[in-house]
Formats: structure tokens, C-alpha cells, sequence
């Protein structure tokens, strides 16, 4: 038995040697994604879009004359994404483009901390990373806080559609909860609360109980605070029950892969407070949505334009900081304002996040369209 | 030389291995990894307990694991007890709730009793996910490292000796286990219950018994969990987790303590050895379940054990 | 509302009722659970995707292929993976099917890509509406389905030779084969079955529930809530057992919490295994001695 645990060790440690020679002049960007499991479609558009950024950057002859190189590695679980993180630091990447889940971003925010970088830029929303309490010097966020769309979203409902009743439904995980969160604080503001909420779980197909709460009710208005398949379902069904209600729905809504989901008409007159819209008609991207569908065959999704932007970031960080030291870097991701096609890139000082700006999206025959563009 | 004397040996080798190896490795990665590597080995050594010695296969092992987990933050963030309290007080929660369940499932037949601990699993991730006090789907963060006096355990090199420390105790404990009137009356228990209890033996109480051990080695490797990552989610602590272990137990060999910890090592390291493969090495996974589960029934151990590769071996000069 | 709620519960419930038929199946005939059968039920509707509306394969023919196919994949299943481990305990099989469907989920994702593949009703947005109540054509589908499958099965296994075999085997192999059963062929011809059954589940499963490659773990874990209501080998006791579940999870998620509505499968397993663990319609369970 001794010999065998002996063999093991011999094993761990031939498996285990540092064996990632690394390569001397290039620039090494590390992504964190769900590449496996039940959101590997992530994974897929975070590819194409972080891809197709490098792409452009290379041809354009790298930064500073050299390459980028581009690390994937799995982030499936929690403790997954930790071994992700100290693995791309093992390859000494000079900077990574983060995870967009909040529960993933949070349980290595503490890691970067402690180890010092090297500086990440995630798509997480939850607005307890973006709070000025949060202990966090090398993430930065490249997508609006959840409290400025949760806010604009109630803001929306209540004064420019003018809805007394509004029911909110969230979907029970660390985004729903969260939203929720914010949502009631915003009414309280008010002097207001939601007529109704109800929640339902990730993978519920069935929406009938909890359209009938609303019905009930007598809602006007509806905040889906959930994901894509359980948001498309909802809609779908609520609009197969025949109510005649609005809906504000989170930045997914107006993506092609929900809006197939929720089926043709049913989507008709939604809203979205959302960062991107591919069919916008803003020149800038639509412009850049045309160049995706010519490389990728396929209409770009958030994940996609997020992982783009995060590397054109990151870039642009490595090209003013002209050194490959991870604090060099991070400072620099605290000077440049970049223009990206979510939105600009302005980190704020005290919480890193980047994006101070949504769009209110409607479908209007079968194509979101963009009502207005909101600073912050 | 003797075999005794190269028995020593070989002792003397693998505890010199052990202790120097923070020092030999530098990667933070890698440290991590071993850690990793640790806290599963008990989740496993555990399981056999229940699983190797009497057929039953706990699938809720993990689940257990996660009550040991939360049990010690939540000892450690809201009592503030220190690290080395909450550590034996999770073990003997995650034991307590084990014996619980083991009185009422394990009268089951063998299948039966796996599918309730499935559901018992799934309740129970349910519960951490939804909880207040568990934190919901965010999880539990901020959980203290542990420290003695002025020195605190924050780097995976220092913890590793904690969780070495542990590993040491309960193996110990695990053959002693084994080699007792005690482990022998649980081993036969597979062969034939009924024999035992013509022989007067109270199986029930016996199988109950070892249920709660088991579980108080995976009550034990979530305080190690816990206070290691400081952060604990639910998601840990799924079905998906509970197969692994048992998979790690079966790779091995069900039913001895060296097959559970080179299970265990192996299927820990494996998944991150294949992360180039990255889509594909969940496949992969998968197929090795099936061909570890169906064509190697005795595990790897049980491999080495088979005639032919006896012969290989012999030849190599190795015996 | 309540009749909505009636409605659908019945609906889900057949839906769990008839995968939950092809685990019965499995189980008489070889005594185990496959714990691939969701994702067998998924695949099914990856290959509608890829038929019917990739390759604009009528209807019917694509059932009808799918059918053929997944009967093949049954048997090859049962061939790879039952037949070696015939002697070993039945819980080493059962972690063999979780293997399968780990492995089946990821060839799902390599092969037809990790987003959400929505399938339209063959119906379009055609409701059935009974005064305030709409009811999704798919429902009274599925029960219709059911209940010919349901007849189907009795008349075949009651009244041809070679259901009567397969009652034989599942009944005692030895003796069956003592009698001059060909055995080998009856297990894979009930794997077969249960393949087919497996399929239609899915082709009608696809519409309601949206592919995608996890699917398979969320039925899994329903139909085995019904297959321990039907104390495994109960045919009646599948489809009662599955409407049953239907019903309290969408009477539940309504009357008391949506959140906790899946600890409903899982409690109502643990309450059967403690109470009743032949279940609700099993007769005794024989203990091996």
C-alpha cells in the first residue's frame, strides 16, 4: 500500500511541475468563462467576442509591438473559478477579462486581494462588488451596476408608464435576490411598494401560479428580475394567458436567444433596460454587430460585445502602462476612458466599476429598438 | 534489505515528502491544488467507512460535507468561536444529523437507501441556497482563517499543515478502524447481514454507527473547506460533487483506505490536468465513470492486483 | 385559477409520468435505474431540432427515425454498459448511468453547441381555450399518447408470445430461460421499448421544456420521485405517481412557496422510503437473502 501512495506522489508531482514555459514577448490576456455545463453558451460567445478582438488588435500590429495572446480557462463551479484565477496567475498573464456571474466574481475578489492582481475586468452587476464598501483595488467592471438599472427600471415603470400596480417576480439566486433588494429600497424612496412579488427557481418551466398572483392583483406592469429561459417561458406563457400587462425586463430581454424563446408577438411591446441591442441602429454598433455576423455567422449576444470590450479595455491599459508590472497596469485602467460599444469605459475611483450607462429598449415589430441612451 | 526495514523506509520517504512539500512547490496554483486534494481524501476516507465496508452508498456525503461547512463558518462569523473549536464542533454536527438520517434510511434496501440519501442531498443544498442564515445562493464570505496567538494560517502553504495534521489523525483513526472487532463486524456486512445477525450482532446499531463516522469525516473536511477558501456557496455541495466522491471511492478500491486516498488525489487532480481539453474532458469524465464503474470494479488497485499486470510488474523489478 | 392550475399539473404530471414509464420498463426487465433516461428524453428532442427543423424532415418521419434511433441507443447502452456489470450490485450500475449522462450532456453541447434550442409547437400558438382556462394543445397530447401506449403495452404483454416472455423473464430469469426464453433477446428488446418510449417523452417533452444540455438532470431527478411513488415496477403506478407529482408541485408552488417547490420531488421520496418503500402501488419488496 506504501508503494502505491508513493507511485501517486511521483504521479501528482510529474502532473504537477510548472511545466507552462512561458513565452517571452508576448502579451498574455487570461479569460475566466464557463466553458462546460449548463452555461457553456457563454463560454461559446465569450470566445468570438474576446477573438475577434485580438484579432483586430494583432492585425493592427499587437500593443507596443507585441502579440496578444489570449488564456482560457474553465470556470464552471466556484471553486472552479478560483483555480482559474491562480492558474492564469501561475502563467503570469498581464491582465484577465473576468466573469459576468456575481457569485463567481465575488468568491475571487477576496483571491486578488490578497494576491495583488493582476487586474480583471468582469461583466458581474451585483451592486454589493460595486459598492464603495467593497475592499477592491484590481477588479474593475465593465458593465452597469444592478442598482443604476434596478433604479431605472422601477424609475421607468412608475413615471413613464405610469403604473400603480407593479409586480415584480425575481428569480431565487444571487442576481434575483439582489434585484429585489434594490427594487424594494427604490420604492420605499417612493413611498411606494410592489403590488405584488413572487419568485420562481432556475430550470421552472411552469409560470401558471404565479401569473395568476398577478392577475390577481391587478398588475400594470411587471419586473421579470430572472434569466433568459425562465424570463422567455414567463413572457411566453403570460402572453398565451392573454394578460395584457407591460413588461420591464432585465438586459437579456432583448436578446435573440430570449426573444426566440418567448416566441413571436409575445415579445411585442416589451421593455429592457439593457447595455446592448443588436439590431441598435447607433452606427457604432451596428457597425460592429455587421463585422461579428461576418466572422461568426450569428447575431452577437451580450457575452459576446462584453468580452470584446473587456479586451480592448485591458489594451488599452497595457498599451499606456508600456510595462508588463500588474500595478502599472491597474493604474492605467484607473486613467483611460475608452469608448467601447456597450458603452464609454470610465472607472470611478472608489468602486472600479467602468459603465455608467443603460439603454431603454422596446420591440417594436419583432426588433428591439432604442428608446434612449441614460448616463449616469 | 528486509521488508520491514524497507517498509520503514518507504515511511520515512513519504513523511519526509509530505512535510517538506510547501517548500518544494512555489505555485500558489498547485499548493491549492494539493490542499484541494487533502479535503477530498477525507470526504473519501469517510465514505468508505460507510460505503466501502457495508455496500451502502451514501450519496449525500457531500451534502454532509456542506453542513459541516456552514456549521463552522457560521460558528466562527456569528459565535466567533476560533478555528480549532469550530473545527471538532462541525464534525460532530455534520455526525449527529448523520446518525439522525441513518436511523429510519438505513433499515432500506441498499438502492432504496441511495436514492432517499439523494433526496436528502438535494433538500439539503436546498436549504443552504435558501436560508437566511445560510446566506442564500450568495453564500457564506468572510469566513476567519484560523490562527494561533499573533499567527495567522492565510496562505495555502501554512494551511496545508492544518489540513495535513487532520489527514494524519483520521487516517490513523480510519485503520484502526478497520483492523478493530468493529471494522471486521462491518465488513461483513456486505457478505452477509443476516449470518451477522444470527450471530447476535445488532447490524442496525453497527451501520448507524459508521454512518455517523463517515459523516463526521465529511463534517470535518467542510471546516477545512470553509475556513481554506473563506467562501462557501451552495453550488459546492451538489449531486454532481457526491458522485465524484463516490467515483473517487470506487477508482481506487470501495472498502480500503489506500484506494480512497488515491481516488481521491487522482480524480481531484485529473479534471484540472485535462483543463486544456476543456469541453471535452467532461466527456471524458463521464466515459471514465462508466469504464471505472463497469470494467474495473476493483478499481485501480484492484488492477494492479490482476495476473497479468502482477507478471509486468514483477518483470520490472519493482516486487 | 384553479382549474388552470389543474390543468397543468396534469399536463407536467404526464409528462413525468411517461419518462418515468420508461424507467419502470427498464427496471422490470433488469432491475436497475438508468439515470441517463432523462437525457435520453433530451436527445430525443436535440434530434427533432436537427430533423425536423434543421433538415425540414416532415413530422412524422422524423418521430418515426427518432424512435428507430434511440431504440438503437438503448440497446447499445445496454449492451456497453449493462451487460458487464450483470453480477455486480445494482448501485454500481445505477453510477454508471450518471456517467452516461454526464458524458451524454457534454456530446449534446460539442455537437449542437451550449445555447437554448427553443422548439415550436407542432401546433403554432394555437390554444385550446375553455372559457377563461387555456389549455397548450401538447397536454391532452401527451394524455392521449399515454393512454395508447398504456393499452398498447397491456394487449402486447398479456396477449403475444413475445410479451408474455418478457413478463416471463422479468418475473425469473432462470426459469424463463429454463423454459427456452431466449433472455439476452427479451432484455434488449424491453431496452428497446423502453427506448422508444424514452423518445416519445421527449419529442412531446420538447416544445414545453427548451433543450438544453442540463435538461436531462432536471427530469432525472422528477422521474425517479415517480418511480419510487410507483415502487419501481408499477405501470399504472408511473402515470398516477407522475400526475400526482404535477399536481402538488404546481399546487404547491402556488399555495405555499415557489422556492422550496422542488424540495416537493425530493420529500415526497423520503417520506415514501421511510413510510412505504415499495411504494404506492409496489407489492412487497422482496429482500435478497
Amino acid at each position: 500500500m506504501k508503494r502505491s501512495i508513493l507511485f501517486t506522489m511521483i504521479l501528482v508531482f510529474v502532473f504537477g511541475l510548472p511545466i507552462n514555459c512561458i513565452a517571452g514577448e508576448e502579451i498574455r490576456i487570461g479569460v475566466m468563462t464557463t466553458l462546460t455545463g449548463e452555461a457553456a453558451y457563454i463560454g461559446e460567445y465569450a470566445q468570438d467576442g474576446a477573438n475577434m478582438a485580438v484579432k483586430e488588435i494583432n492585425d493592427n500590429g499587437g500593443i507596443n509591438g507585441s502579440l496578444v495572446k489570449l488564456y482560457y480557462e474553465d470556470e464552471t463551479t466556484t471553486t472552479a473559478s478560483i483555480n482559474a484565477y491562480r492558474k492564469l496567475r501561475e502563467r503570469k498573464v498581464h491582465a484577465i477579462v473576468g466573469s459576468i456571474y456575481s457569485v463567481k466574481v465575488a468568491a475571487v475578489l477576496p483571491e486578488v486581494q490578497k494576491f495583488g492582481g493582476p487586474p480583471i475586468v468582469v461583466g458581474a452587476t451585483s451592486p454589493k462588488i460595486w459598492s464603495k464598501e467593497t475592499e477592491n483595488d484590481w477588479v474593475f467592471g465593465d458593465r452597469a451596476s444592478d442598482e443604476l438599472v434596478t433604479k431605472l427600471a422601477v424609475k421607468f415603470a412608475v413615471e413613464e408608464l405610469n403604473a400603480d400596480k407593479v409586480g415584480i417576480i425575481y428569480i431565487n439566486d444571487d442576481f434575483g435576490r439582489d434585484g429585489l433588494e434594490a427594487m424594494k429600497a427604490l420604492f420605499e424612496t417612493r413611498n411606494m411598494e410592489p403590488a405584488a412579488i413572487t419568485s420562481c427557481v432556475e430550470g421552472d418551466k411552469d409560470f401558471t401560479a404565479q401569473i395568476r398572483l398577478f392577475k390577481q392583483v391587478g398588475c400594470e406592469v411587471i419586473i421579470p428580475w430572472v434569466h433568459p429561459l425562465e424570463g422567455g417561458l414567463f413572457v411566453r406563457q403570460l402572453h398565451q394567458l392573454g394578460m395584457d400587462v407591460d413588461i420591464v425586463g432585465p438586459s437579456h430581454f432583448v436578446s435573440v436567444q430570449t426573444m426566440e424563446i418567448m416566441g413571436k408577438d409575445a415579445d411585442e411591446g416589451l421593455y429592457s433596460v439593457t447595455d446592448f441591442v443588436a439590431s441598435s441602429e447607433e452606427p457604432k454598433v451596428a457597425e460592429w454587430v455587421a463585422e461579428y455576423i461576418k466572422l461568426y455567422d450569428r447575431e452577437p449576444a451580450l457575452f459576446s460585445v462584453f468580452a470584446y470590450d473587456a479586451v480592448n479595455i485591458l489594451a488599452a491599459a497595457i498599451e499606456k502602462a508600456g510595462t508588463a508590472d500588474p500595478e502599472d497596469i491597474r493604474d492605467a485602467l484607473l486613467e483611460i476612458e475608452v469608448e467601447g460599444i456597450i458603452g464609454t469605459f470610465k472607472a470611478n475611483p472608489e468602486t472600479l466599476n467602468g459603465l455608467h450607462q443603460v439603454r431603454i429598449a422596446q420591440i417594436q415589430n419583432g426588433k428591439p429598438v432604442v428608446l434612449q441612451t441614460i448616463k449616469e | 534489505m528486509l521488508n520491514s526495514e524497507r517498509n520503514r523506509v518507504l515511511t520515512i520517504i513519504i513523511a519526509v515528502i509530505l512535510i517538506i512539500i510547501p517548500l518544494l512547490i512555489k505555485s500558489n496554483y498547485y499548493i491549492r491544488l494539493i490542499n484541494l486534494c487533502g479535503i477530498y481524501l477525507l470526504l473519501t476516507v469517510g465514505l468508505n467507512i460507510i460505503t466501502g465496508y457495508t455496500g451502502n452508498p451514501n450519496m449525500a456525503q457531500t451534502a454532509f460535507w456542506g453542513i459541516g461547512a456552514y456549521a463552522s463558518g457560521l460558528l466562527s462569523i456569528k459565535l466567533g468561536l476560533p478555528f480549532w473549536l469550530s473545527l471538532p464542533l462541525s464534525g460532530l454536527v455534520a455526525a449527529m444529523i448523520g446518525v439522525l438520517v441513518g436511523i429510519p434510511t438505513l433499515k432500506l434496501k441498499v438502492f432504496h437507501f441511495a436514492i432517499g440519501t439523494i433526496a436528502f442531498g438535494q433538500i439539503i443544498q436546498l436549504f443552504f441556497k435558501n436560508l437566511e442564515i445560510t446566506g442564500g445562493p450568495a453564500g457564506l464570505k468572510s469566513i476567519p482563517t484560523p490562527k494561533i496567538g499573533n499567527y495567522v494560517f492565510d496562505s495555502d502553504f501554512s494551511y496545508y499543515y492544518i489540513i495535513l495534521f487532520v489527514i494524519f489523525i483520521l487516517i490513523s483513526l480510519a485503520y484502526r478502524l478497520e483492523h478493530s472487532k468493529y471494522g471486521r463486524a462491518l465488513k461483513a456486512i456486505k457478505e452477509s447481514e443476516l449470518a451477522l445477525q444470527m450471530l447476535g450482532i445488532n447490524v442496525s446499531y453497527i451501520k448507524v454507527l459508521a454512518f455517523g463516522v463517515s459523516t463526521f469525516y465529511a463534517g470535518i473536511a467542510g471546516s477545512l473547506y470553509a475556513h481554506l477558501f473563506t467562501y462557501i456557496s451552495p453550488d459546492t455541495f451538489s449531486f454532481f460533487e457526491a458522485v465524484k466522491v463516490l467515483t473517487m471511492l470506487y477508482i481506487g478500491q470501495a472498502g480500503s483506505i489506500s484506494g480512497a486516498i488515491i481516488g481521491s488525489i487522482v480524480l481531484t487532480i485529473l479534471p484540472e490536468a485535462l483543463r486544456f481539453s476543456k469541453v471535452y474532458y467532461m466527456a471524458i469524465y463521464g466515459i471514465g465513470i462508466v469504464i471505472i464503474f463497469a470494467y474495473l470494479p476493483n478499481g485501480l488497485i484492484g488492477l494492479t492486483r490482476h495476473p497479468k499486470i502482477r507478471k509486468y510488474i514483477k518483470n520490472l523489478g519493482l516486487r | 385559477m384553479v382549474i388552470q392550475l389543474l390543468v397543468n399539473g396534469l399536463g407536467m404530471g404526464c409528462i413525468y409520468g411517461l419518462v418515468a414509464l420508461g424507467l419502470v420498463f427498464i427496471w422490470k426487465g433488469v432491475r436497475i435505474v438508468n439515470f441517463a433516461q432523462g437525457d435520453f428524453a433530451i436527445l430525443a428532442g436535440y434530434l427533432l431540432a436537427s430533423f425536423y427543423i434543421e433538415w425540414q424532415i416532415p413530422y412524422v418521419i422524423s418521430i418515426f427515425i427518432i424512435c428507430i434511433i434511440l431504440a438503437l441507443v438503448s440497446v447499445i447502452f445496454e449492451r456497453l454498459v449493462y451487460r458487464p456489470l450483470k453480477n455486480v450490485s445494482s448501485v454500481t450500475i445505477a453510477v454508471c448511468t450518471v456517467g452516461v449522462s454526464i458524458f451524454l450532456q457534454n456530446i449534446f453541447q460539442i455537437i449542437w453547441g451550449g445555447m437554448f434550442i427553443p422548439i415550436p409547437s407542432i401546433f403554432g400558438s394555437y390554444l385550446i381555450m375553455v372559457g377563461d382556462i387555456v389549455i397548450r394543445p401538447e397536454y391532452p397530447l401527451i394524455i392521449v399518447v399515454t393512454l395508447f401506449v398504456i393499452i398498447f403495452q397491456q394487449y402486447f404483454l398479456y396477449n403475444t408470445v413475445q410479451g408474455k416472455a418478457m413478463r416471463a423473464v422479468e418475473a425469473d430469469r432462470d426459469v424463463a430461460s429454463l423454459m427456452g426464453i431466449d433472455t439476452a433477446k427479451v432484455v434488449s428488446t424491453t431496452f428497446a421499448y423502453s427506448g422508444v418510449l424514452t423518445a416519445l417523452a421527449g419529442i412531446m417533452l420538447a416544445p414545453i421544456f427548451f433543450l438544453s444540455t442540463a435538461s436531462g438532470s432536471l427530469i432525472r431527478l422528477k422521474a425517479l420521485a415517480v418511480l419510487v411513488m410507483a415502487g419501481f415496477a408499477s405501470v399504472p403506478g408511473a402515470v398516477v405517481g407522475g400526475i400526482i407529482l404535477g399536481l402538488s408541485e404546481v399546487f404547491g408552488a402556488s399555495y405555499i412557496s415557489s422556492e422550496y417547490k422542488e424540495a416537493i420531488s425530493f420529500g415526497i421520496i423520503i417520506i415514501i422510503l421511510l413510510f412505504r418503500p415499495s411504494g404506492l402501488f409496489g407489492s412487497t419488496v422482496k429482500k435478497k437473502v
